[in-house]
């Protein structure tokens, strides 16, 4: 038997990549540990229809891309021969519109850095997978699942403009995201993980917004595993003062440059005093995951007014493909 | 740290998975796991709680046997994956302690400390054990 063998055991039933006949998106899990690998199937397919597949590294990984081409792909970073950080520099360039999202463990701090800067769309705590990776999938898929028709008609565009005055409704948060994604999209001729990135940082940067800055309700309460967080914002979006506070939202996007303006109506915070998700004290915990995570899609994150405007900027960068002509 | 008396004086009897275990482990942890804690982190459906639990219970050996083999042989990245693959494990059933010492092993493996490793490696083989065994008696329940 082979060190790897020994390292990856896998039983009967987890032998192969295989799949689950059910409908919906396919999605391939990669964890060289059976135990993991059999968590996260049952988490994803108790919270949502879909198709899985599997596979124990990130060779099998590659191949199981190649023969099924999956919606989106959840990966384990350790692992043997090819690692969760080089199978997503590996789809990252063969295959830039599949989204990856990447399981952290305790310990994964440094390379959580570099796997997004890999092309990583997100990444969840093995430690609360159970709470997060359905949620974080739906989010990625919904951004992977947009029209590419109208990319090619507002590419010829060179300046765009938009203001937008919100009421506190969260489910318009993914909507508003996606639709300046693709304003970005289709300026600069861009597709792929760039794409994903910008569209979870806008995200990220709305979901504070309304729920930390207009509904004033603090990510701490997540942390127990409740649905008390969900619950006091479901609440607050119905009752005065919340409800009646508006997002605005100001956009500006050139051949070269785009510049978001978020601002809300809340009482704001000190964003020098959000931890990092990288400390170790802070790891698991799921406070300061979205600035961190804009932080590291945007070129710039630029907080005023006390917290309650925050501007991200995004610069056009050269790729493959790309000429001066288009640029 | 925790206490580790000697698992064998513990136990009048040694349990299936202690008679297949070789070699025998010294210490036991005073932690035991958190079952509803375990259910959520798979979901909260029993039957996949009951996959994953049977999952381990087939594969601890190797594991283990993963753990000891790569230290021996000084396998560093080998030793590193085994023992964030038993960290997974302590996480899961919020057996807090052993996954620091799982932690421990996993960075000692990544700084190549042959003074640590050889230390910790029973610890963390026996906390698998400790572990397999508790969901073993979990699933005849």
């Amino acid at each position: 038997m082979t060190a790897q063998a020994d390292i990856a055991p896998r039983s009967q039933t987890l032998s192969k990549a295989t799949a689950d006949q059910t409908h919906g998106p396919t999605i391939l899990i990669v964890d060289d540990f059976a135990v993991d690998l059999a968590a996260a199937r049952g988490i994803l397919s108790e919270a949502m229809s879909c198709q899985l597949l599997q596979a124990e590294d990130g060779e099998e990984a590659l191949d199981v891309v190649r023969q099924q081409t999956p919606n989106l792909v959840v990966t384990d970073l350790k692992m043997p021969r090819v690692d969760g950080l080089a199978l997503v520099s590996e789809l990252h360039r063969d295959y830039p519109l599949l989204p990856t999202v990447v399981m952290t463990n305790f310990g994964d701090e440094q390379t959580v850095v570099d796997v997004l800067a890999a092309g990583a769309s997100s990444y969840v705590p093995k430690a609360r997978l159970a709470e997060n990776l359905p949620r974080v999938v739906e989010q990625v898929l919904s951004v992977s699942h947009k029209t590419r028709d109208l990319h090619d008609v507002l590419a010829s565009k060179s300046h765009h403009v938009e203001e937008f005055t919100l009421e506190t409704n969260p489910r318009l948060i993914s909507p508003l995201a996606n639709h300046l994604e693709s304003q970005v999209a289709h300026m600069w001729d861009r597709t792929g993980h760039h794409s994903f990135q910008l569209s979870v940082a806008l995200q990220e940067a709305l979901t504070n917004a309304v729920y930390h800055g207009n509904l004033g309700v603090d990510s701490e309460l997540r942390q127990d595993g409740s649905d008390t967080y969900w619950d006091l914002a479901e609440a607050r979006s119905q009752l005065s003062p919340w409800a009646d506070r508006r997002l605005h939202v100001k956009v500006q996007i050139t051949v070269e440059r785009a510049e978001f303006v978020i601002r809300d109506e809340g009482v704001g915070f000190e964003p020098s005093q959000v931890s990092s998700p990288l400390n170790d004290d802070n790891v698991d915990r799921l406070s300061g995951r979205g600035i961190f995570l804009m932080r590291q899609f945007m070129d710039s994150v630029a907080y005023a007014d006390n917290g309650r405007e925050v501007t991200l900027t995004l610069t056009r960068r050269l790729q493959a493909g790309d000429t001066e002509e288009s640029s | 740290m925790d206490a580790y008396p000697d698992l064998h004086t513990a136990k009048e009897t040694p349990s299936p998975i202690m008679e297949a275990a070789s070699p025998r482990v010294e210490w036991r942890s005073s932690e035991s796991p958190d079952w509803q804690h375990a259910l959520r982190q798979v979901g909260g459906n029993p039957g996949t709680l009951d996959e994953v639990l049977q999952i381990f219970i087939d594969e601890w050996t190797r594991l283990r046997t993963s753990l000891h083999e790569a230290a021996q042989g000084s396998d560093w990245q080998q030793l590193k994956l085994a023992a964030h693959n038993a960290k997974s494990v302590f996480r899961l059933l919020r057996l807090n302690s052993a996954q620091d010492r799982a932690l421990a092993l996993e960075r000692a493996a990544a700084r190549q400390c042959a003074v640590t490793v050889p230390q910790l490696v029973p610890i963390v083989c026996g906390d698998v054990e400790q572990s397999a065994n508790w969901c073993l008696k979990f699933l005849q329940q």
